[in-house]
This record gives structure tokens, sequence and C-alpha cells, in this order.
């Protein structure tokens, strides 16, 4: 008996108890574990993974032609180097993760799962379409998004309390980080991130109390971080801003008793707003 | 050849049928899933490697999870549930071993954790915000506490901070404090701590506090209950670093208080709803405090009063301040600037300032908060006017105010009423 199979539960593989993932997640009953063989899985529609804390791991390299849902509360996605998953990862669990080793190419990532964590591993780890998130309480570090057909991240109504930490962003096609929840998706936190050659807006945020520290935005289209009249109680703290065509930091009328000091801009700022903090911002071209 | 050297298996299909005999010899056990009820699970076997799977449950009633020994990772799947049931010892584990790590996989529920100052170098993790934890007290150096929700019990029995660090160079990254009974984060000992990226949504005492030198609080966010700090530099607190941080107190308290020994900190680019600074030797600057304003109460301002209450002291004036604070002065100063702010017209006459040093006397001017001011008249015997004498209230400044800009207060006049 090969040694996984004194270890998990099922395993999924040609070798293994199950020879597709859905057979797979069939098989998996709350508190179970499943193991995936590398090989490449066409599965013809969805796979859910509708159980309970489940953990399922796949072995580098795996591939999957389909998308992958992750519906049961704490499930653990555990994904090799060089697993590629060619469908959208859908978390609507609550508790759940996706940890990958570095090097993992994803698609889409959608995320209306409360208190959920995404680990990359790593910027070799790459989603080539969009992380969209409506859910709070979730934790997404260390991965890289490079979308040439919309945003890179869009926060929607409901995503309080998001964090986003040593990660890197970029559109090709539109705004990189993009909090587009109005003032509902409070609190969130962006810290550490590159955000590369958008060809709109590097970073935008609507909701009130953002913390914006330390991050790296280049060669924007149009504004490099920008808040909307909704935005207030913002921080923005700690972070360079180069070539952004427009404008390199703007506070839009409306938005108040927000701080940006201590950045490196490429200009002035731009303050429509009101009883707003800015001190202490290099503002020389590059 | 198997994968791990122990498989536990409290349903009889493994090596052993509970945890602590498969902790005898050190190596991989891996523990499958089911309930384990057991008095004490013992880990003193150096370099153990130990999985725990998915929706375990592991109920201690007499010791807890006592965890001695060194270089050892403990990991629990998802869903699973580590807590001690006896009343009397509420520790669901206790680490006094070095080099160890704790990882949870997210959607976990764990009881009290307690790391003694032997337990150097200990990382804990989460794995997410679905995990909740009741509270940790870490005494050993350098240790790292991440990805985790908390939520402290009142309990007889131990300290009861969501997060408690004792010993030096602690790393408090990206939590988030559900509630707590007692303070959210509280460095309380040891110094040269990192907290960052944490938010407290609601603690009963200061939701950030150190009393540990060179902190350095960066882009944390604390909102506790009502009449607690945000954030808290106490006596020890000496070059501690507070930037980026989003702090907000309501009632008596402050969103960032630095006591009178806490010298030398910088506390920049915050938004915060007020600062108490009494430490003198602090760099306090740019920090956003919302749009100030002051409101005028108390029983000299509702209605007019008239000489013979002067006479007879006793009538207030209580000014409140929004996105703003109160200097903290000695009584005396105190009163020597409100003396100069409020003056009297009597119509020629020169009643009130005649007499203001009496009604305004040192002891008169409380600051009963960071951002609540309350003057009480004192009793002026001689006061005697022969028309109304119209007090006025000139704009709140430096003199009273920890910020540079000066407010004017929503009723500025109040009415001292001739009586023939």
């Amino acid at each position: 008996m090969p040694v996984t199979q004194a270890i998990y539960d099922v395993v999924v593989g040609a070798a293994g108890n199950q020879t597709t993932l859905t057979a797979g997640e069939a098989a998996l009953s709350a508190s179970s574990t499943m193991y995936v063989k590398a090989e490449t899985y066409s599965e013809g529609g969805t796979v859910t993974f509708s159980e309970n804390n489940v953990e399922i791991y796949m072995e580098p390299g795996t591939v999957v032609d389909d998308a992958i849902t992750l519906s049961g509360d704490g499930v653990y996605l555990h994904l090799g180097v060089g697993c590629d998953i060619q469908g959208t990862i859908t978390v609507s669990g609550d508790g759940c993760s996706l940890i990958c080793q570095n090097g993992v190419d994803l698609d889409a990532i959608t995320v209306t799962g409360a208190g959920c964590r995404l680990d990359g591993g790593g910027l070799d780890t790459l989603l080539s379409s969009a992380l969209t998130i409506t859910s709070t309480d979730g934790m997404y570090t260390n991965f890289k998004i490079v979308n040439a057909s919309g945003t890179a991240v869009s926060i929607g109504v409901g995503g309080a309390r998001s964090n986003f930490i040593n990660s890197s962003f970029t559109s090709t096609n539109t705004r990189a980080f993009f909090n587009n929840s109005g003032n509902s998706a409070v609190d969130i936190l962006l810290i550490g991130c590159n955000i590369l050659d958008a060809t709109f807006d590097g970073i935008s945020n609507s909701a009130p109390r953002a913390r914006i520290i330390g991050n790296y935005s280049v060669s924007a289209g149009r504004w490099g971080i920008h808040f909307s009249g909704t935005a207030d109680d913002s921080i923005v703290y700690g972070n360079v801003v180069e070539d952004a065509t427009t404008a390199t930091l703007i506070l839009d009328t409306g938005a108040s008793d927000i701080v940006a000091v201590g950045n490196r801009l490429d200009g002035a700022v731009s303050d429509s707003g009101t009883s707003n903090t800015i001190a202490l911002n290099d503002e020389t071209a590059f | 050849m198997a994968l791990f050297d122990v498989i536990v298996d409290s349903s009889g299909g493994g090596d052993v049928t509970t945890i602590d005999a498969g902790l005898a010899a050190s190596g991989s056990v891996l523990v499958k899933s089911g309930t384990y009820t057991e008095a004490t699970i013992t880990l003193d076997q150096n370099n153990t490697f130990l999985k725990v799977e998915p929706g375990t449950t592991l109920q201690m009633d007499t010791g807890g999870f006592v965890w001695s020994a060194n270089e050892c990772q403990v990991e629990f799947g998802p869903g699973c549930t580590v807590d001690n049931a006896a009343a009397a010892v509420s520790l669901a584990i206790t680490i006094s071993g070095t080099d160890n790590h704790l990882q949870f996989k997210n959607n976990c529920v764990v009881g009290n954790i307690s790391v003694t100052s032997a337990g150097d170098r200990f990382t804990l993790d989460g794995g997410g915000w679905n995990t909740v934890i009741e509270s940790i007290d870490c005494d050993g150096d350098d240790s790292i506490i991440q990805y985790s929700a908390w939520d402290s019990k009142a309990n007889a029995t131990i300290t009861l901070e969501a997060i408690d660090l004792a010993g030096n160079r602690g790393q408090v990254k990206y939590n988030k404090i559900i509630d707590s009974d007692s303070y959210g984060l509280y460095a309380t000992g040891g110094s040269d701590h990192l907290l960052l990226g944490n938010i407290v949504l609601d603690s009963d005492l200061n939701g950030l506090f150190s009393n540990a030198p060179r902190t350095r609080f960066i882009g944390n966010f604390a909102t506790p209950a009502t009449n607690t700090d945000g954030l808290a530099l106490a006596g020890n607190a000496d070059d501690s670093i507070v930037v980026a941080n989003y702090t907000v107190a309501s009632g008596i308290g402050n969103g960032i208080d630095l006591v009178a020994a806490a010298n030398n900190c910088v506390v920049v680019a915050n938004r915060t709803s007020s600062i108490s600074d009494a430490s003198a030797t602090s760099t306090v600057q740019f920090n956003d405090l919302g749009t100030a304003s002051c409101t005028v109460t108390g029983t000299a301002q509702s209605g007019s009063i008239t000489e013979a209450d002067v006479v007879a002291g006793g009538k207030t004036l209580i000014l409140t301040l929004t996105a703003s604070s109160w200097r903290n002065q000695a009584a005396g100063t105190l009163a020597t600037a409100f003396q100069a702010l409020l003056t009297g017209d009597e119509g020629g006459g020169q009643a009130w300032e005649d007499h203001k040093a009496t009604i305004l006397a040192s002891g008169t001017v409380v600051r009963t908060s960071a951002t609540v001011m309350t003057i009480t008249y004192a009793a002026a015997g001689s006061y005697d006017i022969a028309s109304n004498d119209t007090i006025t209230l000139a704009a709140l400044d430096e003199t009273v105010l920890e910020s540079e800009t000066s407010i004017t207060a929503n009723d500025t006049s109040y009415l001292i009423t001739f009586v023939p």
C-alpha cells in the first residue's frame, strides 16, 4: 500500500483509491483528509468541496482544468509548487485556507467566506485574473496578480477588515487595487505591497479608516493613490509613489481627517477634502 | 515504510489510543481525527513533530497540554478544539521549552496559552482570523504571534489580557482582538517589541498598551470600550514609536496617552481621537484629531445666574472637547489660564475682573479627562454688581489645549444678572 493511503482518508490519482477529484470529494466526510497525486485532472465541471474542516493536499505539478469551490467551513487547500489551477477558485465557506508553495499558477479567486486566508508562498505564485473579495476579516499574503482584463484586487461591499500584505498587483487594463465598496469595506490594511504598471489607478480606496503603509506604486496611468469622498479617517504613511501620470496622491471632495504623512511622492498632493493632515511628504519629481 | 513514527487513533486503529502515550518518544506523531479526553498531555521529547488531523477535539481535564520539549512543531488541522475543562486549571497549553512552533490551520477554537520565561523563540500562527484563542501570556524572548483572533474571558486563575508580552523583542503581527475582558494587547514588560497591523475591536481596558522601552506600534487599529485609552504608553515605555495607527477612545480616555515618564517617544501620523502627552520630552506631531469643537454645559451656562449665585459659589461650566484634548497642567496653571479666557463686562463695572482670581482660584478648574474640563465657581463673598455682568469665553488656545489650533466653543457668553 502506498504510504499516502496509510495516512490520508482519500488518495486521488491513477494509483489512488479515487481517480477523479469529483469522486474523491464525494468520498470525503467532515474532518477528513485528501491527498491528490500530481496528474492532470479534467473534471468537466466545478469541483466543490462542501464538507467542513477537511485538509486537501495537491502534489507539486498537479494540474486542474476546472474551477474549484471551497464551500465548507474550514476547508484547507494546500497547493504544491508548480500546481496549475486553470478555473476560478471560489471560497464561500468561513475560515477556509488556500495555502500555496511558491510558484503556483492560478486564474481568478473570489472570496465570500469570512475569516479566510490566502498565502501564495512567494511572488512566483501568480494570479492571471482578479482577486475579488466581499467578505470580512480575510488575510491575503505573499502572491502576485497580473490581470490584463480588469482590476487586480477588487474589494466590494462586505469586505471590512481585509488585510493585504507583502504582495504585488498589476492591472494592464484598469486599477491595480480598488476598494470600490463605498463606505462598506472599512478598516482595511494594505502594507508592504508593490503596485506596478496600473493603466488607471494604482491604489483607489473608498472606505473609511484604511491603513496604507509602506507600499510602492509605480507607473500608474492616472492616479498613484486615490481616496474618494467617503474614505474619511484613513492613514497613508511611508509609501513611495513614482510616475503617476495625473496625480500622485489625490483626496477627493468630502474626504476628511485623512493622515498623509511621510510619503515620497512624485509631485504635489491634490487635496480637495477638509481638515486632512498632510505633512512631511517629499514631493520632488523623480 | 511509514510517514509517521506513531499514529494515535482514539478508535483503536493506530499504534496507541491516547496522545499522551503517542508522545512518549521523539519523532513524528499523527493524531487521527476524533475526540481525546485526557487528564494531561505531556510533550517532553525534543524534536517532535505532532500533526493533529482536522476537526479533532483535545479536552484535558487536569493539567492541560504541558510542553517542555525544545525544537518541536505542533500542527492542528482546521476545526480543531483545544481546551481544559478543569475548573481550577484554566490553561489549555503551557509551553516552557525553547524554539517551538505552534501552528493552527484556521477555524480552530483554543483556550488559554501560557509561554513561560524559559520559552524563548516561540512562534504561534493561528492560520487566519477564524481561529479564536482566549489569551496568551508570553514571557519568553523573541516570540512571534500572528494571524490569530482573540477573545479573552473573565477568569479567576490567570491574567486576562488577550495578548500579554513580558519577554524581550516580541513580535505581534496581524492579529484581531474581538474582545478582551482586560487589555487588548498588553506589552507589560521586556523591551523592543514590534506590534504591527493588529486590530482591537473591543477591550475593557486599553486597546494597546506598553510599559516596555522601544516598543514599535505601527499600523494598528484600536477602538476599546468607553473610558479607556486606545493606545497608552506607561512610564517604562521610553523611546517608543507610534506611527500610522488609528486609535479612538470614548468617554474618559485618550486616543493616545503618554504618561509623565514615557520619555523621548515619537508619536507621528496617527489618526486618533485625542492625545494626552505628559512626557514633555516626546515628539508628538502631524497627528489628525478630527474636526475639533467644544460644547459648553453646566449650571452657569444653562440660564442666567444672579449675583447671589456668584457670592454663594457652586455654579459650573463644563467644557467638553471633540477631536481635541486638554493640556494636562497643574491646578494653579489651569486656573490662571481660564482667568485669562473668561472675561467680564458689567456695563462699565469691574466686578468679575476684580473677583475672578477668587471665583476661579486654584482647584476650581479640574481636568476631568482629556476631553472634559469642569469649572466650579468658588464663593466670592464681596462680589457686588450694579448691572448685568456678561462673561465671555475667549477662543481656547494652546494655553489649555494640546493642539496649537484654537477652538471657539459653541456658547461663549454667560450672563450674571443684577438683582436690586
